[in-house]
């Protein structure tokens, strides 16, 4: 059997008696845009924390590329290649938007200290292309005419946009959207989408986490559907929205809990 | 090479401070100079861990001691020259940080102010009770002056051009690690941890290194401090001196490459020239430090910039 591109297996985390997460495990082929769905409190973002390393496993292990990241740190996860945006929207407020572009794309920079203090040619080589690779972002996503304004300055759907376009810098191999259109009107949503579908052309692939369900049913290949931390289903858009228990999580679930 | 109109203000300003010396012929006024110089080593490197990547270490005087006995013991001791004792100061210092850094900046925030206070706390009982060692609170005196090959840094004119040289490669240092992909990484996790560390910034080794940068350029000042007033004491490590710094720092403009030492001419000159006021110049100079800080919150480094837009804005 092939590797599987990424895996996750049994993740579990549990907060105190609180188990946010129970033995959740899935797989995510390259190439692919996988949604992570689930009501409310599902524990959709903390299994987004556990695979990028914010929140410590309690058990399970997480696998990409051969390798095994069960628990490292974010940034470690992210030189990996596993990158991944916030629910709650986070810029670098105060610095301009492709410096914060830039900023993102700190993984493939020259930190060594004798070549900056010297200046050395494959320093400025790589600043160079730091500075290209800024604008082709730039470019990609719409940002370009804000390029100098600072990021606290954007609107709401643009720091959506600038989050999307500081992931992309630190050139992601996986992507974790968290919510990638929570918030945004029509326009802006479809728009995001349509930026979602080209990065997955350029070869990245994408796990979302989303609570609308038209743009989810639209976009995915494959749903993996959460109910208090577990996986009660998994499979193509057609089959998840066919299946009773997903059925009975969205609409029914609560009512007959509260009975 | 491109010539931008601020490598010319960089000359323009090399040329009037070298020239200082020559036109202010008061040789108290030259000694203020040396110690602003003395300070700005302190305060450029103090800048890099409170303003760039904004973590307050509340104990930096701690360095600064540790750098100005270092460099009077190894002298006084072991007999090495100055040239000696200045690196050797500033590597301990250096690693020092390096020590508390590593323990401290794992937890960010107010546990890294309490845990720095603490080891300030811990240098200045050992600067007064391991007398052997420290003299205790006499101090040690007669302090070695540097030379270079036979020529002796006897001279307030000499020390300036020293410690200016010293300020000037710690700007140029300090410039160059901003402007590359380390000074965006303080950035990155000043502006928002989460984001930083999301994209493969480690928070904890970009502030450990700005803190051993900071530590270490505070060890280096104090290493000059000893061999140009030749006599130390546990006075240096008091805490009025870390409120000078934050002041400099915060009047200057934390979190730019030359608002600290503009912080520290500020600073030092200021009372000076208050004199006149009598008993009334201590309140007075307090006054001005908080409309600093009320008016320009950013520094008084934006004040340049400040009233040159308004003129823009008027025409």
């Amino acid at each position: 059997m092939k590797d599987a591109f990424f895996s996750a297996e049994a993740l579990t985390v549990q907060f105190g008696g609180l188990t946010a997460v129970d033995h959740l495990s899935f797989e995510i082929q390259q190439g692919e845009i996988i949604s992570l769905i689930g009501p409310n409190g599902a524990g959709k973002t903390t299994a987004f924390n556990v695979i990028t390393g914010f929140i410590r496993l309690t058990e399970g292990a997480i696998r990409f590329l051969g390798q095994d990241l069960t628990g490292m740190k974010p940034f470690q996860i992210a030189q990996h290649g596993i990158v991944r945006t916030f629910q709650q929207t986070r810029v670098f407020p105060e610095v301009a938007v492709e410096e914060c572009i830039r900023m993102g794309a700190h993984k493939i920079a020259e930190k060594g200290l004798m070549a900056i203090l010297t200046n050395s040619s494959r320093y400025k080589q790589k600043e160079k292309e730091i500075l290209e690779r800024a604008e082709q972002i730039l470019t990609f996503t719409g940002l370009k005419e804000k390029a100098s304004v600072l990021a606290k300055n954007l609107s709401y759907g643009e720091q959506r946009l600038l989050e999307i376009a500081v992931a992309l810098a630190a050139e992601p191999k996986l992507l974790l959207c968290d919510e990638p259109v929570c918030g945004m009107n029509p326009e802006e949503s479809r728009s995001t989408m349509e930026l979602i579908r080209a990065l997955r052309k350029q070869g990245i692939t994408i796990l979302l986490v989303e609570h609308d369900m038209n743009v989810v049913m639209d976009i995915s290949d494959r749903i993996v559907v959460l109910n208090y931390g577990k996986k009660i289903a998994e499979g193509s858009p057609g089959e998840v929205s066919e299946n009773k228990k997903v059925i009975e999580a969205y609409l029914g679930g609560s009512l007959k809990c509260s009975i | 090479m491109k010539v931008g109109t601020s490598h010319i203000w960089y000359v323009i300003g090399i040329v009037v401070l070298a020239l200082l010396p020559v036109v202010i012929r008061s040789d108290y006024d030259i000694h203020i100079f040396v110690m602003v110089w003395i300070f700005s080593l302190l305060v450029i490197g103090f800048n890099l861990i409170f303003g760039y990547i904004g973590q307050l270490s509340l104990g930096h005087t701690a360095y600064f001691a540790i750098g100005c006995y270092t460099s009077a013991l190894a002298t006084l001791k072991w007999g090495v020259p100055f040239w000696v004792g200045l690196p050797f100061a500033t590597v301990v210092s250096g690693f020092f940080g390096f020590v508390i850094g590593v323990i401290a900046l794992r937890w960010r925030s107010h546990f890294f102010v309490i845990a720095t206070i603490c080891f300030w706390g811990i240098i200045h009982l050992i600067i007064l009770n391991w007398v052997s060692l420290t003299n205790g609170p006499v101090g040690i005196g007669n302090i070695p002056i540097p030379s270079i090959g036979g020529m002796l840094f006897s001279t307030k004119v000499h020390f300036y051009y020293l410690t200016l040289i010293f300020v000037a490669g710690a700007l140029w240092f300090t410039k160059k690690i901003l402007s590359s992909p380390i000074g965006r990484a303080f950035n990155a996790v000043r502006e928002n941890e989460p984001l930083a560390e999301s994209v493969g910034v480690s928070a904890y080794r970009v502030a450990t290194l700005a803190f051993v940068i900071a530590t270490a350029l505070a060890g280096m000042a104090g290493s000059f401090y000893a061999h140009y007033v030749t006599y130390i004491s546990p006075e240096i490590d008091e805490f009025s001196i870390m409120i000078s710094i934050l002041v400099m720092v915060v009047l200057g403009g934390k979190g730019t490459i030359f608002g600290p030492v503009v912080g520290a001419l500020i600073f030092t000159f200021l009372p000076e020239y208050l004199r006149f006021a009598k008993d009334l110049r201590l309140p007075i100079f307090g006054l001005i430090l908080i409309m600093g800080i009320v008016f320009l919150p950013r520094g008084i480094i934006t004040l340049p910039k400040l009233i040159l837009s308004r003129w823009v804005d008027k025409r």
